[in-house]
């Protein structure tokens, strides 16, 4: 097609009810602005703030603390309550998978390009929560998180270390035995994996929290339920109670001094 | 339950991240909240 | 003064060399402003028309056109740095140490580097809020949305293995840090569940894999770098121009 007729086409394909203006100037000359202020910005930090550059990489001298980069620290402060099969891999796999399902399982035609709360309500306040957890992590991961990977408020002095109070942490299976006296032998025995009552009763409590989970917006939220179906459901409640789930444990652990909920010879929750 | 009051540094630690995540959860939300009503009056005003 | 300004114009412009790069001349009619986004390779990226809503700042605060400008600086830069940098253990760290004593602009470039990267991180998990809060995911643009949270993690990955390049301390650690992460993983890590019941040991599991070794060595070196320059740039690339044509071929979903 001849490039005037191309430019009619496309002129015309636009000339819709709806307001447009040509792209040269006014769009291009905000994207012209902004790399300006944005060059200009990253010239003034590059002045005032060198990129650091420390010894030479030594594998004799461990520094204390390693830092991942500011954007892992997230996953490193998990590693403080879940083990690194975990906060490493596990959770950060769900993380992926849980955003990359989102447009699929939101069935809600609202919102579609605009800003809007209150016609979305369980979307913007769960993906909210979800950015909160994750840099409320960061946060302490970079400014808290000193010597020995102890907390450190910005008023204490940084090169001391901290005294490891003896906390003595508990796992869930023993408070079970100790609050109901059960015996310590195990009812069944696969391979490694001797089964006591109390570590039968964490897993209900463990297997129970997604299936209350389930089971509740379900009765008491039944058009929640029927607009999202059941398979859109199952993904979001799981992917939700799981997010949940990772902050419950996190205060279980600084409440409670509960170290692992579910106990196996080859994995620990 | 003592012990959390036994260290201070524990519950400080929790309270942190409680009131730490409820802030920037609120935060995002009222982000969205405020634009939602800045391009509403916008809309209005034409 | 406005005639001899308009006689030098003339001069440059009305010639067969000048006309022969740019076709149509500086669009100052409507109908060269449509022209141009025909003709022009860069701006082709962009429709003739657009919405007037769609050109709030508030709507997308230019976001995702900042983390695309932060990466193509980064790419600028970091070909810069390529020139200077071995990415061999016994001199890594002191090419790094050059380019902020001996090269002329070494520090500045390298500085500019650093700085884009973790400007970039920032805006792609602030564009994917924007994106996010104003529903820019839903029909029929799910599939962008799922191209662009591969990006993220591509982008975290490439701001990762670029952070073993200059072999201090912090890189040194930063990445042992991570990489004993891999190392937990169900199945394919020898520390992971049911790792080692498969067989997995440290000299054949996914750490072995990533590390090119069981120790972060010459070798992991050697793989971040070519990671980091080369395979998951082209990559990004690849993905981002498939990110930007969906969004030209969606239409952008901004208010009217």
């Amino acid at each position: 097609m001849e490039i005037s007729a191309l430019i009619k086409n496309e002129a015309e394909k636009t000339r819709s009810p709806e307001d447009t203006v040509l792209v040269w100037p006014n769009l291009v000359y905000i994207e012209l602005i902004s790399i300006l202020v944005a060059t200009a910005s990253l010239l003034f930090l590059s002045i005032i703030s060198p990129a650091p550059l420390e010894e030479l990489a030594s594998a004799d001298t461990t520094p204390n603390p390693t830092k991942a980069p500011w954007y892992f620290l997230g996953l490193q402060e998990l590693l403080v309550y879940f083990d690194p099969w975990l906060a490493g891999v596990v959770l950060p796999t769900m993380i992926i998978i849980g955003l990359i399902i989102i447009p699929y399982v939101d069935p809600n035609p609202n919102g579609k390009g605009y800003y809007t709360f209150s016609e979305r309500k369980f979307s913007v306040a769960g993906f909210s929560f979800g950015l909160g957890l994750w840099y409320i992590l960061i946060v302490i991961g970079v400014w808290t998180r000193g010597l020995d990977w102890s907390w450190y408020w910005p008023w204490s002095d940084w090169h001391v270390h901290m005294s490891v109070t003896a906390v003595k942490l508990v796992d869930l299976e023993l408070i079970f035995e100790n609050m109901f006296g059960l015996p310590k032998e195990p009812l069944v025995t696969l391979g490694r994996y001797g089964i006591t009552v109390a570590n039968l009763i964490t897993w209900v409590f463990f297997l129970g929290y997604y299936a209350v989970g389930f089971t509740v917006p379900f009765l008491l939220f039944r058009n929640f339920y029927n607009k999202l179906g059941l398979i859109r459901y199952n993904l979001v409640m799981f992917f939700f109670l799981s997010m949940s789930g990772v902050m419950l444990k996190m205060l279980l652990r600084l409440t409670f001094n509960i170290k692992y909920l579910v106990v196996t010879p080859w994995f620990k929750i | 339950m003592d012990e959390i009051w036994g260290y201070p540094h524990r519950l400080g630690i929790t309270l942190f991240l409680i009131f730490g995540t409820a802030l920037l959860t609120v935060g995002f939300i009222g982000f969205t909240a405020w634009l939602e009503q800045s391009f509403k009056k916008e809309k209005i005003k034409k | 003064m406005k005639e001899m300004i308009a006689k030098i114009v003339s001069l440059i412009t009305d010639n067969q060399v000048y006309r022969s790069i740019f076709r149509h001349g500086y669009p100052t009619t409507d109908a060269n402003r449509a022209l141009i986004m025909f003709s022009s390779v860069i701006l082709h990226l962009h429709p003739v028309r657009v919405r007037r809503g769609a050109l709030k700042i508030r709507f997308t605060w230019c976001l995702g056109g900042l983390t695309f400008f932060f990466f193509v600086m980064l790419a600028i830069t970091g070909v810069f740095l390529m020139f200077y940098y071995v990415p061999d253990t016994r001199r890594a760290y002191n090419d790094i140490k050059d380019l902020g004593t001996v090269v002329y602009f070494g520090s500045l470039f390298r500085n500019m580097h650093r700085w884009s990267a973790h400007a970039m991180v920032l805006s792609v998990w602030l564009h994917m809020t924007r994106v996010f809060m104003t529903g820019s995911y839903k029909p029929p643009r799910e599939f962008n949305w799922v191209v662009g949270v591969i990006l993220l993690v591509l982008t975290l990955v490439l701001s990762w293995t670029g952070y073993l390049l200059p072999w201090d301390q912090l890189a040194l650690w930063a990445v042992t840090v991570g990489s004993k992460m891999a190392e937990a993983a169900p199945l394919l890590g020898n520390a992971g569940p049911f790792g080692p019941e498969i067989g997995m040991t440290p000299e054949n599991d996914i750490r072995f894999v990533l590390l090119g070794g069981t120790v972060v060595g010459q070798s992991a070196l050697l793989r971040f770098y070519v990671l980091h320059c080369l395979a998951l740039p082209l990559v990004s690339a690849v993905l981002m121009a498939v990110h930007f044509w969906r969004i030209r071929k969606d239409g952008f979903s901004g208010p009217l």
